[in-house]
């Protein structure tokens, strides 16, 4: 109906040159998004193109940002965490088209743009023409992504452990560090101290866990993101088989922690030896995963 | 292969050539993302465990062709801009171990060479890397290729690199860390079977050995690993993932690899090192054979310069002293201890080319060992082989310095009588090879001690086929003619010996060796000659005369010429006038045994030619014995049974009465009037126109030296009566024999007659 009056438009500033990200969405689709950091500001303007002779009665022109938390676990259930309005007109009527600019600075956005199983982060920005009576809003969307880059401020240590069944199969292996950013490489080893099993491959996958609720009913969804064999064949003991994985190859997120008190997302390397009987053998470490540049 | 495998391979191969084709597509459209994944899922058909070594090897061919072409790829690619080592940290996002290696060391390889990283670099990450496979048949491939990728890029000591990019020793390292690995991985390939499947393994593992023995050549390739590094570093870890491997197989091959791959210089100079590490060995570890390649390769190499060596350090000690160990391990077996010997033996021989006190000690082992593990005497086949080596080796170089060993005739008797035959011939022969000159009486007494077989009548003797028993006695027979003393006397006595020991060797030994005999005493006549020792040459004679009569007895006609023999040595006598009754006797008896023994017409008539031959060179008969001599002579020739003898005869007999010594030309006239006259008798046999060829050259004979009963006119008759007769026989109207021959000795006849006519000589002659 209003087509007929107007276009309307939701236009971003300053996308040349900017950097987009891609998600899938809950299709698998895939999207890509501008991305922001969280302080960073967002500005835009709603394009307004009227059309000869026509005009637009309404009761105000406003612009939102809305960070949203959806949770498809059991139930849906969508919180969001930021919630901005900007009045950008007051009510009138738009006789001739118009370009409104608007802007949202200094409005933190800690949370990332995420694409989970269960759980996501979207960040939208919203533009409604209020219409008197029973006309219809005229509504414009755009879905932004927020990444943030981190510090590497703590001390990385290496991860080294001895585990085994025993009389069966005695291991040791070792990780370079505990905490590695998205475009890192895990550098370890395994040493083998007891084979007493065939042996048939040994593999290192990446899962990624999304812890949903908090406290008692909290529940673990694991997600295996990843997967990279390391050895080939059966080792004798004393063997040292090198590792060395490269985590750009994979689709990654950082690590959360308590996202909104919602959810939290973690991962965990998990070192899998397959034996001729395809029996698993595993052991699973987290690691911390965070973003050093985007 | 059989068909399952076929099959396999047939079905693998067709996946790697689609996926190889689809490779080079993306590749033609720079699209190398897609290359990648295709790359990908070709190696990924080398992730099988269905081929046996032998078809994997095929499938691996293949692959390994297309990563050729790959990294050609690469390398283009990098000219025109691309980063090598952002692609070597490309692929090793790949999630699957074994193709994302085989992508690394490709892509490792065009960063060597395009010189993104060095050498070193790449070569530690990669001999890294490659541990993630860990299969056996498969990790051996990979590793395989490894080493074939960078054969061409290893730092050498010729290469010419900085050093922080790669010294000799860094590939050294890695040679040697992929030969250990490599070594574990084909070791771990017996370990996965189960007891029935072991001789399959096995035989598995023999395919796949030289993968693994590839390192050790690529090691021994390497200009910088010279012998200094060689012996300070390389042979000791080689030696070092050997050792501690325990296992059989590998040790064996690996070894046997070490031997074959560096320069014999290296093993002489390790030769200790070497034998430690054999001691160290797994005892099922058939450390036999690879000594003797060792040993075998070790004495064909040593040459002059390399004595020194073996002065330098006792390496016959060291060997001796390791062998005498392998001799006390109760496992070994005679065959294999007495192998090992034989090769010690030339080793050392080539070594110390002088020492008969080494030799004789390595005969003393091998009595040793003999008695120690054949305790009834009772040796094998093979091992008499080895012995008759280990009896034969030392003769070729040091020949009858043997015969001072005393271990040596002690191992000889080990063998049985035909074995211990063949040593003998062989100790002969080097004897007469090295013409070794026989002077003391000892060496000869010694060397009729070790020829025992060769001329005594044995118990034990066997039959022996006549072609090898005649080459046996005349080489018994040679023997005679090395000795040479310095007086009459010693030699005298050798010969002694000699007649004494062929005397007991029976007729058929005789018949070879008592010519020679025969000879050697007629050469002493000289001596004895120019010493005017006429008791010496009264007793040779003697001897001769007796040597003669056994040659009659065993073979009559031939003794004929040996009395002529006589005949003749006397004439050449100084002192020829005190022996002609014994030169008139000897001749007579040649008439004897002319007359006595010779039955066949032609035989008989070339007996008679060859004393009318001797007659005319002798000088040392008085006239009257001479006349009677001659006279027998032709009273025999023209007795000969055929009349074209008797004419042949006549006519050589006209030489007893025209020559240096004696002419009288009446008699030389009657002799060919009668010899004519046969011929025409024979004229009725047309091929008895040859005799009148002989005749007619006769007559030139003697018209040539000037007999002038012999005129030109004579000589015309007969010329004339040749042409008639050979144009009788061309106009015949049956060939009836082949006149060839007559024709051919005609015409030369005419040919000289007239060269000489050319000379203004026999001009009356009319041709």
């Amino acid at each position: 109906m209003f087509g007929k009056k107007a276009e309307v438009a939701l236009e971003l500033d300053n996308l040349e040159g900017r950097k987009t990200a891609t998600f899938k969405d809950s299709s698998g689709k895939e999207v890509s998004l501008p991305v922001y950091t969280g302080n960073e500001d967002i500005s835009g303007r709603l394009v307004v193109n009227m059309k000869r002779g026509k005009k637009i009665e309404h009761q105000g022109v406003k612009v939102e940002l809305i960070g949203r938390i959806d949770i498809t676990y059991e139930r849906n259930q969508t919180s969001d965490f930021v919630s901005m309005s900007r009045e950008l007109e007051p009510p009138g009527t738009i006789n001739e088209s118009a370009t409104i600019p608007f802007s949202f600075n200094k409005v933190d956005k800690q949370f990332e743009t995420y694409q989970g199983r269960f759980c996501k982060v979207r960040y939208i920005i919203k533009t409604t023409i209020l219409r008197k009576n029973f006309s219809s809003n005229i509504v414009n969307e755009q879905e932004v992504s927020v990444l943030n880059t981190t510090n590497e401020t703590e001390e990385s240590t290496s991860i080294k452990m001895e585990v085994g069944i025993e009389e069966c199969l005695h291991i040791e292996f070792e990780y370079n560090k505990h905490k590695y950013h998205l475009k890192d490489c895990i550098l370890g080893k395994v040493n083998f101290l007891l084979v007493r099993i065939r042996i048939k491959y040994m593999e290192i996958a990446i899962i990624r866990r999304e812890t949903i609720g908090a406290g008692a009913q909290a529940t673990n969804e694991n997600e295996t993101v990843a997967k990279f064999e390391v050895m080939d064949g059966a080792p004798v003991r004393g063997e040292f088989i090198p590792i060395r994985v490269f985590l750009g190859a994979f689709d990654l997120t950082p690590t959360y922690y308590n996202v909104n008190n919602k959810f939290s997302v973690r991962h965990f390397l998990n070192l899998v030896l397959v034996d001729e009987e395809d029996r698993r053998y595993f052991k699973q470490q987290e690691i911390v995963l965070w973003r050093k540049d985007l | 292969m059989d068909e399952e495998q076929q099959k396999y391979l047939d079905d693998a191969i067709a996946v790697v050539k689609q996926e190889a084709y689809e490779m080079h597509q993306a590749l033609d459209s720079s699209n190398l993302k897609e290359a990648l994944k295709h790359a990908n899922n070709m190696i990924s058909e080398l992730k099988t465990s269905l081929l046996s070594p032998k078809t994997y090897y095929e499938l691996y061919m293949q692959i390994f062709d297309e990563l050729n072409k790959l990294e050609t790829y690469f390398l283009d690619a990098q000219r025109k801009g691309r980063s090598m080592m952002s692609l070597y940290e490309k692929v090793q996002q790949t999630p699957a171990v074994l193709p994302r290696i085989y992508l690394l060391i490709t892509v490792g390889s065009a960063c060597i060479q395009t010189k993104e990283a060095t050498a070193k670099e790449i070569l530690r990450d990669l001999i890294e890397m490659v541990k993630g496979v860990q299969f056996p048949i498969r990790g051996l491939f990979l590793r395989y290729y490894l080493n074939k990728l960078c054969k061409d890029k290893l730092p050498d000591s010729d290469s010419d690199l900085d050093e922080q990019d790669g010294t000799v020793a860094d590939s050294v390292d890695f040679l040697l860390a992929n030969l250990a690995e490599m070594n574990k991985l084909w070791i771990r390939l017996q370990n996965t079977a189960n007891t029935q499947e072991k001789s399959k393994r096995e035989k598995e593992r023999n395919d796949l050995r030289v993968t693994v023995g590839e390192n050790i050549n690529r090691l021994s390739s390497l200009q910088g690993v010279n012998q200094e590094l060689y012996q300070t570093s390389v042979l000791p870890k080689i030696l070092e993932v050997i050792t501690s491997s325990k296992d059989p197989i590998s040790q064996q091959y690996l070894m046997d690899c070490i031997i074959q791959a560096f320069p014999d210089a290296f093993h002489l100079h390790t030769l200790s090192t070497l034998l430690q590490a054999f001691s160290e060995l797994q005892p099922s570890v058939d450390i036999n054979s690879i000594l003797v390649n060792l040993l075998t390769r070790l004495s064909e190499f040593i040459g002059e310069s390399e004595i020194g060596i073996a002065n330098e350090v006792d390496i016959f000690g060291l060997i001796e002293a390791h062998l005498n160990k392998i001799i006390e391990n109760p496992s070994s077996d005679l065959k294999k201890l007495l192998q090992l010997q034989v090769s010690f033996l030339s080793f050392t021989i080539k070594c110390y080319p002088k020492s008969t006190d080494h030799v004789n000690t390595i005969l003393n082992s091998c009595v040793n060992i003999i008695a120690k593990n054949c305790p009834d005497k009772k040796v094998d086949a093979d091992s008499v082989k080895h012995i008759v080596k280990l009896l034969s080796i030392p003769l070729e170089t040091l020949s009858l310095a043997i015969l001072s060993m005393n271990h040596y005739p002690e191992l000889l008797s080990y063998l049985a009588f035909s074995a211990r035959k063949q040593v003998s011939f062989k100790i002969v022969k080097a004897a007469i090879s090295c013409r070794k000159i026989l002077d003391s009486l000892s060496v000869v007494n010694e060397l009729f001690d070790f020829a025992t077989p060769l001329w005594a009548c044995d118990s034990d003797e066997d039959d022996i086929d006549d072609y090898e028993f005649e080459e046996e006695q005349q080489n018994m027979a040679k023997l005679v003619h090395l000795v040479k003393s310095q007086s009459l006397d010693a030699t005298f006595k050798i010969l002694e010996v000699f007649k004494k020991n062929f005397s007991s060797g029976g007729d058929n030994r005789i018949k070879f060796t008592f010519p020679a005999l025969f000879f050697a005493y007629a050469k002493l006549l000289p001596f004895a000659d120019s010493n005017n020792d006429i008791n010496a040459i009264d007793s040779i004679l003697k001897i001769m005369a007796e040597i003669i009569k056994k040659i009659f007895k065993i073979d009559p006609e031939s003794s004929l010429k040996y009395h002529l023999q006589c005949m003749q040595a006397i004439n050449s006598l100084k002192s020829k006038a005190e022996f002609e009754q014994y030169a008139f006797e000897f001749v007579s008896q040649a008439f004897r045994v002319y007359f006595d023994e010779f039955a066949n017409s032609r035989s008989k008539f070339s007996a008679i030619s060859m004393i009318a031959g001797t007659l005319v060179g002798s000088n040392c008969f008085e006239e009257e014995n001479f006349d009677t001599l001659v006279f027998k002579c032709t009273q025999f020739s023209a007795r000969q049974l055929k009349k074209a003898d008797q004419c042949k005869g006549v006519a050589i007999c006209t030489h007893l009465f025209y020559n240096k010594y004696y002419q009288n030309e009446v008699r030389v006239l009657e002799c060919l009037n009668r010899a004519a006259k046969t011929a025409s008798i024979c004229i009725f046999n047309p091929k008895n126109v040859f005799l009148f060829v002989v005749l007619l050259n006769t007559y030139i004979y003697y018209h040539n030296l000037g007999v002038d009963s012999i005129g030109s006119s004579s000589i015309n008759k007969i010329i004339q009566l040749i042409k008639d007769q050979l144009e009788s026989i061309e106009n015949g109207h049956e060939e009836i024999f082949d006149t060839d021959e007559i024709k051919t000795y005609y015409f030369n006849t005419i040919k000289y007659i007239r060269a000489r006519q050319l000379e203004d000589k026999l001009v009356g002659i009319i041709i």
